[in-house]
């Protein structure tokens, strides 16, 4: 398990990560959503140990992070721009690492690659932008270690790769004690492979939740009531957080459980209605209002 | 795996990403070290003749593998810089450093381990050319006796001053966040006490009349240093390799000395630097990169640190420009500070708005310049009129201008004459000296006299360096200038009448008999003219001369009259002269007094008769040049009348040697010429009139 308690990073005069505290559980795939200069690098940064907090304390494991080789040895981080040393190849980096992580499985890094068409013995400078982000995801997911820190990792990945890459990771969750956790400022990235997310903003965690203990509380309803009265009557007795109607079409976010809020939408007679699936961006729009932000204002 | 294992491995895998250095590396001491002992020796076996061959090529085998070989200076410093460059350049770039600060290493392991790489990629290559250079000399019949000392010796050496410099660079990259800070930092490391050490100088000459710069540049390009500027100038490291090399340099009777004791200081000082090292590497903040300095704590102290010395520098050396002018000296050490004070701030912040920006530690450094300025000019610490108590002196040591500096000694060559002499004259009888020097502080406090440096035997004022020679172990140098009285010149004529003065002043002291080649006179009738002399009596005049000018006293002194120079043409010593295998002379002129009968007889035996105004009969003629105005138009009268030649004879004197004591100044307006009747005498300008004193025939 990764938790912080109040850290803070400080570049000048910048805040970059401020006062965040956050507790990650193991074997869930955490997503870290924010905009650009929420701080979510900085945030990976620290929790890789490249970066020593101004205040707080980051435990991994409940063992410190910074200078602590047995520590680090459970992560492995993949910065959003990975470097490669000149004339590496992805041979060459499967070997480098393996000095590195004991538990580095070179075996499925070559089956991986095999799968993936990737040549191991290219110059990794020579590849595409989206090659090298799949060899650098593929030798985090054969270092063998316990956490992995993917900063804007599917960015630059086309469609199938991207969930290949979704696939693998989900797959290793499944087959070992693995917890990845995925930075990202794109909310359909990370909504259909995260169970667990945390939106930062401006240096600060606005919030942390289980996705799935968040759709408990907030649905999407899509009906057509005929009579306008009954229309407006809902919409009071209901907690929307938001409403858009379409011609005849309804369209309304609720807080609320679920049968209940069906009960009341059924007592006015509408011709249709039916839940439909929330997006991540509906579900943090619910959220953050609670918490004071307008989503929208941070995401579009 | 074992720490140690994985250490291995890590420095293992340091080398092969850095192969193409180690090739670098192998190359540059391939071509210093065998390529260019082959073309020494090729060119040895070219000029020199076959019996000298062997032991030329001895030499140059040496000289190559040892302490002299050039180039091995340029890569001992230069590639210190590049090895750190491509160990650490990583710390300037975000992704290499999120890259390698991530690894499961400790930033320890991960220092050493480049660290480590970098030496093996000096030491390696430059070990084993230097085994295949002594192959080469073995096969070219260089020899090898006493080679492997060398070798070994130079080696070492050459190591442990890369370790200085490596460790000066590695920290340079370790504090700055980029390439031209970081490439700054180590050219600041490598001079910086040569800049403190050229301020202090140029400030204590500027501001102070007893002040001894006591450092420079010697006739050989080594730097020497006496004063307390020798703090600052030994922090230089690059001096001081300078002078490790010097000293252990092979010559003429030796191939080269290990220079155990600079050696030690150079471990040492890079022992301390490693440490700092790892301390800086440890607290280095991993988001440095790209900026001009890595710890902002540092920023202030740096930048009073280089603006300080630098603006004061070029303060003093613009207002030379303007004849030392006070005014200018201040406007352009104030406007130099805030033209660099601006700069480093650009530098730090990349943003001309910050250039401008008031802040307190431009506050401070202008402070200390303005605090620097005054103090100097104010002399707040009495430094020209410091003398030390006469119960703390050891020893004194004497240099008189106008006396010392009419003689030359054979260990002049090393340095200056006067600090030459200055550390080899050390008197234990100094009453004397510590009353002339209360003279020149007393002539301090009442700042009545302006320091003259230049030679003042025809000036009213007299004007000496005294080296204090304290029982503490410190040594300090002064210079003054005191009116040139009666009771001042008793003075002096009291040392000079001191046994263990006059031991070391005369420069017939320093010359041995085994060594003496030939004995030449010159006086008025002719220069350099060589008397036929067997050994025995060049050895008889020399014993002879020396006792008559050892008898000389101060009070006889006064009164006497130069008639002519002897000079002794002696082999140089060894020490003297190096990479000579032949036999290389120095001439020694000494005065000849017209009290030095058994000389002036010993010569007269040998058919080198002094000619003097005894001599008046033999003169055709006199010409007397005068310079009549500014134009330099001159007036040339001719006098061939016996008894005006007579009367001219009368009232000139040869040379101006004694005028220190006589006081009697020639009149360099007027110039003698004589012409000889025989025909073979050299009209040449060597007498004059004294000033004030001239024949009738001339009035």
């Amino acid at each position: 398990m990764i938790s912080t308690k109040q850290i803070s990073k400080n570049f000048g005069k910048i805040k970059a990560v401020d006062q965040i505290s956050l507790d990650i559980s193991d074997n869930s795939i955490f997503g870290l959503a924010g905009t650009n200069g929420a701080g979510k690098s900085t945030f990976l940064r620290l929790l890789s140990g490249v970066l020593k907090p101004d205040e707080g304390e980051i435990l991994v494991d409940d063992m410190p992070v910074w200078e602590r080789e047995e520590t680090k040895k459970k992560i492995f981080f993949l910065p959003d721009n990975a470097y490669f040393p000149q004339n590496a190849t992805g041979k060459s980096m499967a070997d480098f690492y393996s000095l590195y992580y004991e538990k580095f499985d070179k075996n499925r890094f070559r089956e991986l690659a095999e799968k993936l068409d990737l040549d191991v013995t290219r110059k990794v400078q020579t590849l595409s932008k989206g090659m090298k982000r799949q060899v650098s995801m593929l030798l985090g997911i054969c270092a063998g270690t316990k956490y992995l820190f993917c900063d804007e990792t599917f960015d630059g990945l086309d469609p199938v790769m991207r969930q290949a890459a979704k696939s693998i990771l989900a797959y290793e969750v499944t087959e070992r004690e693995f917890t990845p956790i995925i930075a990202s400022h794109n909310l359909r990235e990370l909504e259909d492979i995260c169970d667990h997310v945390g939106l930062l903003h401006k240096g600060g965690v606005l919030l942390s939740r289980e996705i799935e203990d968040m759709k408990l509380h907030i649905h999407k309803i899509q009906c057509v009531i005929p009579n306008p009265l009954l229309e407006e009557e809902l919409l009071r007795e209901l907690d929307v957080v938001q409403h858009e109607k379409r011609l005849s079409l309804l369209t309304i976010v609720v807080r609320g459980k679920k049968n209940e809020i069906m009960q009341k939408v059924e007592s006015k007679f509408p011709l249709f209605a039916e839940m439909i699936p929330l997006t991540l961006e509906e579900i943090f729009i619910s959220e953050t209002e609670v918490a004071g932000y307008d989503i929208k204002k941070l995401f579009y | 795996m074992t720490s140690k294992n994985f250490f291995i491995k890590l420095t293992g895998q340091n080398l092969v990403s850095r192969n193409v250095w180690t090739v670098l590396s192998f190359l540059a001491f391939f071509l210093s070290i065998p390529v260019m002992l082959m073309l020494r020796l090729d060119s040895v076996s070219d000029l020199v003749e076959p019996a000298r061959l062997y032991q030329q090529m001895h030499q140059e085998l040496a000289a190559t593998i040892g302490y002299g070989n050039e180039l091995m200076i340029v890569l001992v410093i230069g590639m210190p810089y590049l090895l750190a460059m491509s160990g650490y350049w990583y710390l300037y770039s975000g992704e290499k450093t999120d890259f390698y600060h991530s690894l499961p290493v400790r930033r320890e392991t991960l220092f050493f381990s480049n660290y480590l790489a970098g030496i093996l990629i000096f030491a390696v290559p430059y070990g084993l050319n230097l085994l295949f250079a002594m192959g080469i000399g073995i096969a070219k019949g260089a020899g090898f006796t006493g080679m492997w000392t060398v070798l070994a010796g130079s080696f070492a050496a050459n190591i442990v001053v890369f370790l200085l410099f490596y460790n000066l660079a590695v920290l340079g990259i370790l504090l700055t966040g980029n390439l031209f800070t970081g490439t700054l930092a180590y050219g600041t490391f490598l001079i910086y006490g040569i800049l403190i050490f050229e301020a202090l100088h140029h400030l204590g000459s500027r501001f102070f009349d007893t002040f001894v710069s006591g450092g420079g540049y010697n006739v050989r390009g080594e730097y020497y240093s006496s004063s307390f500027c020798a703090i600052s100038n030994k922090t230089s490291p690059v001096l001081r390799y300078f002078n490790l090399l010097s000293d252990a340099k092979p010559n003429y009777t030796s191939m080269g000395s290990f220079p155990a004791g600079e050696v030690a200081v150079f471990g040492v000082s890079a022992l301390v630097i490693l440490v700092l090292c790892v301390f800086a590497y440890k607290k280095r903040p991993t988001e440095s990169y790209h900026k001009a300095i890595a710890f902002r704590k540092l920023e202030p102290v740096i930048k009073i640190g280089m603006v300080v010395p630098l603006s004061l520098l070029i303060g003093l050396l613009l207002s030379a420009y303007a004849s030392r002018n006070f005014v200018w000296f201040v406007a352009a050490t104030l406007l130099s500070a805030l033209i660099l004070l601006a700069a480093v701030e650009f530098l730090y912040h990349m943003d001309l708005k910050e250039c401008f920006r008031l802040n307190i530690s431009s506050g401070i450094a202008i402070g200390i310049l303005i605090l620097t300025i005054l103090g100097a000019r104010l002399d707040v610490f009495g430094v020209d009129t410091w003398i030390p108590k006469e119960d703390k002196l050891e020893s004194m040591s004497i240099y008189i201008n106008g006396l010392n500096s009419l003689y030359s000694y054979p260990y002049e060559e090393k340095m200056e004459p006067y600090m030459a002499y200055l550390d080899k004259v050390e008197l234990k009888e100094y009453a004397a000296v510590y009353e002339l020097a209360k003279a020149g502080v007393e002539e301090q406090k009442n700042k009545n006299l302006k320091s003259l440096a230049a030679d003042d035997s025809e000036s009213d004022t007299i004007s000496f360096y005294i080296k204090y020679n304290r029982k503490s172990g410190r040594s300090v140098y002064k210079f003054y200038t005191v009116e040139k009285t009666e009771e001042v010149t008793d003075r002096i004529g009291k040392i000079y009448d001191n046994w263990e003065f006059k031991e070391k002043t005369l420069p017939v002291e320093y010359i041995k008999e085994e060594n003496l080649r030939d004995i030449t006179v010159t006086d008025i009738y002719s220069a350099g003219r060589r008397p036929e002399l067997t050994k025995t009596d060049m050895k008889h005049i020399l014993k002879t001369y020396t006792h008559e000018w050892e008898s000389l006293k101060y009070a006889d002194l006064k009164e006497q009259k130069v008639e002519g120079y002897l000079s002794f043409r002696i082999k140089y010593e060894p020490d003297w002269f190096q990479y000579v295998d032949y036999e290389e002379t120095e001439d020694i002129q000494v005065p000849i007094y017209a009290c030095f009968t058994g000389t002036l007889e010993l010569l007269e035996q040998a058919g080198a008769h002094i000619y003097t105004k005894e001599n008046a009969a033999e003169i055709e003629k006199i010409t007397v040049d005068e310079y009549v105005d500014e134009m330099n138009d001159v007036k040339t009268t001719e006098y061939t009348d016996e008894k005006d030649i007579q009367e001219i004879m009368e009232k000139v004197e040869y040379d101006n040697s004694n005028g220190f004591w006589t006081g009697r100044m020639p009149d360099y307006n007027k110039n003698i010429q004589i012409y000889w009747k025989d025909g073979i005498g050299e009209s040449y300008s060597v007498v004059y009139f004294i000033k004030g004193d001239y024949p009738e025939c001339v009035k």
